[in-house]
């Protein structure tokens, strides 16, 4: 994958849970709330339609305020690949003011360990900046340090 | 499911036009998803395509180099967002290939063109849908139907020539 080191945020991790799992936390909803945003922050909903033109949809509270976001899944290669964006809602349907497109990726080291990388996408400069200057690489890497404490849980 | 992934027609935001095509699905989805055949039909004439690249799968490339009749040239790169072969092509000028969003697209769509079964024939269904309601005014004041009209009419004379 090219990156645009003007528009694009990468975090890489080798995580210590084999893929099948990490896939699974990723794209069942009942999982999902576990892990996905840093704690305490919480979510609140979330509803998965796990294939391209489905809907992608999470709310989040933090600090008390509720945060929708409506997205769609663009690309889905079970255990190896997510592809997920707020440009578009469920049946490819354009939004207005699209913030990133995420791409995630699993790729297997052996011995149930993951090379995990997610890549967020911005359409222009300012929002890549405004995402790291949010806490990309903090929020996005503590995010995968709980993935992989809540797999592991799920494999004992 | 909760979830649709074929809404309804927004007449505020979508744009769409229609025609019945005498040839059957199998060859309009070649003519549609083969370079040789794409480029014969994708622009209205006299504008000529010299070059043509199309990926029909998620984050696939789409990229169309045209000749206007004037001598000027014009390059679009557009991105593929699903392949569902026989029945539906989706494609998008919001991204190009690999996923990358695009910061000020010329139109601002994502299209979907259908091919229904009717008897020997086939009903060829193409809608393009926007963000906001004045995304697409702007697009079909730019002269959305006329142009996806006349394709769709080229393609209607094209297809039957070919005995898939």
């Amino acid at each position: 994958m090219q990156l645009d080191p003007e528009l694009d945020l990468q975090l890489v991790r080798e995580l210590n849970a084999p893929r099948e799992l990490l896939y699974k936390c990723w794209t069942t909803p009942e999982h999902l709330v576990h892990w996905f945003v840093p704690k305490p922050h919480k979510v609140t909903h979330c509803s998965l339609d796990v294939r391209p033109g489905g809907a992608c949809n999470t709310t989040f509270e933090v600090e008390g305020n509720l945060m929708e976001n409506n997205g769609v899944y663009l690309e889905v290669i079970p255990n190896e690949k997510l592809v997920f964006t707020d440009g578009y809602t469920a049946g490819w349907k354009p939004a207005p003011e699209p913030f990133m497109t995420a791409i995630v990726t699993f790729e297997d080291l052996g011995g149930g360990r993951t090379r995990y990388t997610a890549t967020a996408r911005h359409r222009n400069p300012d929002t890549a900046k405004a995402h790291k200057d949010m806490g990309f690489y903090d929020g996005w890497g503590t995010v995968a340090t709980q993935l992989e404490t809540y797999a592991q849980g799920l494999k004992a | 499911m909760t979830t649709d992934r074929d809404p309804a027609l927004d007449p505020a935001r979508d744009l769409r036009v229609e025609r019945l095509i005498p040839a059957p699905a199998a060859t309009l989805w070649r003519c549609l998803t083969e370079a040789d055949r794409l480029r014969r039909w994708w622009v209205p004439s006299p504008v000529e395509i010299t070059d043509l690249v199309i990926e029909p799968q998620p984050g696939g490339r789409f990229f169309t180099h045209m000749r206007l009749p004037d001598g000027g040239e014009h390059r679009v790169e557009m991105m593929i967002l699903h392949a569902e072969p026989q029945h539906r092509l989706r494609f998008t000028d919001l991204m190009t290939a690999g996923f990358v969003p695009v910061a000020q697209p010329m139109f601002g769509f994502a299209a979907e063109i259908a091919l229904i079964a009717e008897g020997a024939a086939t009903r060829y269904v193409a809608t393009a849908r926007h963000a906001r309601p004045e995304d697409a005014s702007r697009h079909r004041e730019m002269g959305f139907h006329d142009g996806w009209g006349t394709v769709a009419d080229q393609l209607a004379a094209l297809a039957p020539s070919f005995d898939d």
